[in-house]
């Protein structure tokens, strides 16, 4: 299920960075040949970015591809090791259980006030806000869930498994 | 003591910097050195997009924001940005300073944000500047690639400009290789950012200069603070429009001097009365969607903006029957 | 105690998380928002939970979303996807290929080709460990086959991997472009001189270790005629597009270099649907590994400008520009200590870490040096770039010994690299020395 979810949110992501490069590129076409942009190509831009940078780190977050330093570690016996990991995902929720509150905060905030861009068509700040809560959402589950099976590899002793089961 | 934390999203450089110096250098002799504030330059905490939601959360107890990005969370600010037709900086700073320190819908809408007012700034006044085309009637709008810049982007764009989206730092070059022709910029921030280098002619546009820049405190903050402390702080309001605007208004003569003198000189164009009536028409669409955004806030905008153009004339009054302060005797 | 001491603990605690295989991003971020959650409760001396935690979700919101949520950064996607699609367009192939047959009877020649290949996809790739996993996925085996020795075969696509960041575009001059507000259409141009100067350090240094030993990289007898040469030329021309949408958008000015990006993706997209190599469907599975790459450089960016919120607000940063302020160090004893520093760093660090928390301390004291902040830049990425191919943390070895499935020991990589290494230090040298290797392209403009 959880697999699923990330997947769509990969394809999510990979075809804002394709909408991201078709707006920019009317964007241009515009300007040259009929002096004029697309309206609030800018703002159209940033908000996109959020769905193309922030949705696939929950499955970055299964497939454990944050970026460690492995020069002490590989010098653990294994049974440290194993408690590392399970520290590793905890203090990563220090700041992930943080950031989705933050965001549940600024997305209700921006809502609630109907908060605006400064621009052509006056387009709503909550939808990039709403986006950002869904990708914290799901990295914040995702890393529970590591949490909870390096937790249990570690109290059973055995190596740490995959967690990313179709390699996505 | 408590030391507060004052953010600044810009570098510490310019006149305008200079004047946050000096005020908190004021308030900190002021208070006999309780009010000592810790700058941070540079955007270090947060950028100016977040200044509003920073400061009114205490991430900072005081800092800059720029009212340009907020039209429609605090239009009260950004009314200080609207192309209206007096250009001077002086006058402007002392309309908005007034309103934001005593129209009665305005302190209201401050305390929801959880903010104190402390001070406002403004650029000095609009030119256009050119690099090869020149721009010497409104039609030459016509066509021109310009950069976007703030509220003056829609104005250009409205009277036929072809607008190029991109970043400030990139002006410079983006003149060198000519993806623009124009740009909107102030004679004292052009010089001091190299960009005079670029530039061929200038176009004073008689639009008024933008005032949405001020100094606010995290009420929770300001509140906590003896009497005598917000007693130091407000009294400083009007005296940092003096000092800053005396310093600006001659850092903008002298980078027009040294432009107009250099070896190939600059040259200014002056727009024909009809053409300053143009841009004035076309800059109404920008305040027709203030006023929505205003009134979207619970502001009678209608009101607001004539009790602003109202102190605009009063202090244009003050300035042309007493002069500037530092020009009195 | 004295906040700034404060931040050194902190400081501290970060780094032995590092070292306990925390991964990055949250290490800074997790420190972050437990130093700034405590020194805002406790700042007044009275003990204030809920003023620190509205102040704190409020300062890790701002440090997160509006890195993400800015248009100039959305050249870093919009290039790492050029990577994979160029990739499966086939144009990459090409460009090797043409190096190859141009290169082959040369001593040593397939290594100099398969730099050669890093170095034109540099033109056209925002990132170095792209360019090391697509270069290595295709020169590596070629010269282990020719019986190439195996340090030769991986060190000279690891080395050649760095170009991707000297050579526009580039991801890290995006980033130092954005932190230090220059000019990123410059740093571009900057870079390309210094590019080709370290591409052509690495070709010396493979024909300097060739001469001496002959048998490391076998000639093959095949002799491949003029017209196969010219052919596989012509069948670049892609490349050669891209290139010219890059560089020659950007220095003809028409178009920002966030356009160039957007119009380079979509010209290989349509070159590699045209050809029959990729189609509409594949977009998707291409750039997924690009979502995955920019996800977690974003996020350890995220974390590290949280953290170095946190150093401003305990005034650590400042004290130690004032330190270096009043030390009166000359500006040649100050770019000593940089290189030093970045070296140090990058042998464990990674680039982009290295940047966000090194850069807001660094450029003031730059700037009061009175040294030019776009050939600073061009320093700096240099020094990071060495720092993908240093011990013990070499991300450009890592990933190239991954795409060639650990067919050879990454000690052995590392041991072919102090060849390319030493002749880093030659060219980081120079352009430290001669600052116009890097000024000429951008002054040339006007
Ligand atoms: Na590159
Ligand atoms: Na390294």
């Amino acid at each position: 299920m959880m697999t699923r979810i990330e997947t769509l949110m990969n394809t999510i992501a990979t075809l804002s960075v394709v909408a991201l490069c078709l707006l920019i590129t009317a964007n241009v076409a515009g300007r040259i040949f009929f002096g004029a942009g697309v309206p609030d190509a800018m703002v159209l831009v940033r908000e996109l970015m959020v769905p193309a940078i922030l949705f696939p780190l929950a499955s970055a977050t299964a497939a454990r591809a944050h970026v460690a330093i492995e020069v002490v570690a590989q010098f653990f016996p294994p049974a440290l090791a194993r408690w590392m990991a399970v520290l590793a995902a905890l203090i990563g929720l220090v700041i992930v259980l943080p950031l989705l509150w933050a965001g549940w905060r600024e997305f209700t905030d921006a809502f609630g006030s109907g908060a605006l861009f400064t621009g052509d068509l006056g387009l709503p700040k909550w939808p990039g806000r709403a986006l950002f809560v869904i990708a914290l959402t799901m990295f914040a589950l995702r890393l529970m869930h590591v949490a909870a099976i390096d937790l249990a590899a570690a109290l059973r002793g055995q190596d740490t498994p995959r967690t990313d089961p179709q390699g996505n | 003591e408590t030391r507060l934390i004052h953010a600044e999203p810009g570098p510490n450089r310019g006149v305008r910097a200079e004047a946050t110096e000096w005020w908190i250098g004021e308030a900190a002799r002021r208070s006999g050195g309780e009010l000592a504030f810790d700058i941070h330059w540079g955007g270090a905490l947060f950028g100016a997009n977040a200044a509003l939601t920073s400061i009114s959360n205490g991430v900072a107890d005081s800092g800059l924001i720029v009212g340009s990005y907020l039209e429609s969370e605090f239009p009260e600010l950004y009314m200080g940005d609207l192309p209206l037709s007096e250009r001077d900086p002086w006058v402007t700073m002392h309309a908005m300073n007034e309103i934001l320190s005593s129209y009665p819908a305005v302190q209201t809408a401050l305390a929801d944000k959880n903010l104190a007012y402390l001070g406002i700034y403004a650029t000095s006044p609009l030119q256009i500047g050119c690099r090869n085309d020149a721009l010497t009637t409104v039609d030459d709008v016509k066509g021109m690639k310009m950069r976007y810049g703030g509220v003056y982007g829609p104005v250009f764009s409205a009277l036929g400009g072809n607008m190029v989206e991109m970043s400030i730092y990139d002006t410079f070059q983006g003149m060198e290789t000519g993806l623009i022709d124009c740009t909107p910029t102030y004679a004292y921030f052009a010089v001091a950012t190299k960009l005079d280098e670029m530039l061929d002619s200038l176009t004073p546009i008689k639009l008024s200069p933008a005032s949405s820049v001020a100094t606010f405190m995290n009420r929770d903050v300001f509140e906590d603070l003896s009497p005598e402390h917000r007693k130091v702080l407000e009294g400083l309001r009007a005296e940092v429009i003096d000092h800053f605007a005396e310093r600006l208004s001659k850092a903008d003569a002298d980078a027009i001097k040294k432009m107009t003198t250099r070896e190939k000189p600059v040259v200014i164009y002056d727009l024909s009365a009809e053409d300053d009536a143009r841009i004035l028409e076309a800059a109404q669409p920008v305040i027709t969607q203030w006023k929505a955004s205003a009134t979207a806030k619970g502001f009678d905008a209608e009101a607001l903006l004539a009790e602003y153009k109202r102190l605009l004339d009063k202090w244009a009054k003050i300035r042309d029957t007493q002069g500037y302060p530092w020009e009195r005797g | 105690m004295e906040l700034w001491i404060y931040g050194i603990i902190a400081f501290g605690v970060m780094l032995s998380l590092l070292a306990l295989r925390v991964p990055i991003s949250f290490a800074l971020g997790g420190v972050a928002v437990t130093a700034i959650f405590l020194l805002f409760a406790w700042r007044t001396g009275n003990f204030m939970p809920e003023r620190a935690i509205r102040a704190t979700l409020s300062l890790i919101f701002a440090s997160t979303y509006d890195l993400v949520h800015s248009y100039d950064l959305s050249m870093i996607p919009l290039f790492i996807a050029l990577g994979h699609v160029a990739h499966r367009a086939g144009i990459t192939t090409e460009i090797y290929e043409t190096a190859r047959v141009w290169l082959v009877r040369l001593p040593g020649g397939v290594a100099i080709a398969s730099v050669a290949g890093c170095g034109g996809f540099s033109a056209i790739s925002g990132s170095s460990i792209a360019c090391a996993s697509t270069m290595g996925r295709i020169c590596t085996p070629e010269m282990l086959r020719l019986n190439y020795d195996p340090r030769l075969a991986t060190a000279s696509v690891a080395a050649g991997g760095t170009l991707g960041s000297l050579i526009p575009p580039s991801v890290l001059f995006i980033i130092y472009g954005i932190f230090t507000e220059t000019s990123i259409n410059q740093l571009f141009l900057a870079g390309i001189l210094p590019g080709l100067l370290s591409m052509a350090g690495y070709a010396a240094a493979i024909m300097i270790w060739v001469r001496r030993d002959p048998s490391i990289a076998p000639v093959p007898a095949e002799t491949i005629p003029l017209r196969e040469k010219l052919v596989a030329a012509a069948r670049s021309w892609p490349a050669v597009v891209m290139f010219a949408i890059v560089v020659g958008g950007i220095y003809g000015g028409i178009f920002t270099a966030t356009e160039a990006a957007a119009l380079t993706l979509l010209f290989a997209t349509l070159v590699g649907l045209g050809r029959g190599r990729m189609r509409l469907a594949d977009i998707v599975p291409t750039m997924r590994e690009t979502a995955k790459t920019t996800a977690a450089i974003f996020f350890i960016a995220a974390c590290a400008k949280t953290f170095v919120a946190f150093i401003s607000l305990t005034g650590l940063s400042n004290q130690m520009v004032t330190a270096v302020g009043a030390a009166e160090f000359g500006p040649w004893a100050f770019l000593a200590a940089v290189v030093v520093i970045y070296l140090v760093l990058g042998m464990f660090l990674d680039p982009v870490g290295i940047m966000v928390l090194t850069l807001p301390l660094m450029i003031p004291m730059v700037e009061s040096y009175g040294m030019d902040l776009i050939w600073f830049g061009v320093v700096i990425v240099k020094l990071l770039e060495i720092g993908l191919i240093t011990p013990p943390v070499g991300l450009n070895v890592f990933v190239l010994a991954a795409v060639i499935e650990d067919k050879v020991q990454i000690g052995r990589i590392f041991a072919g690299i102090t060849r390319f290494l030493a002749m880093d230090l030659v060219v980081l040298a120079l352009l430290i020395a001669i600052p116009s290797i890097s000024l000429i392209v951008p002054l040339t403009m006007r």
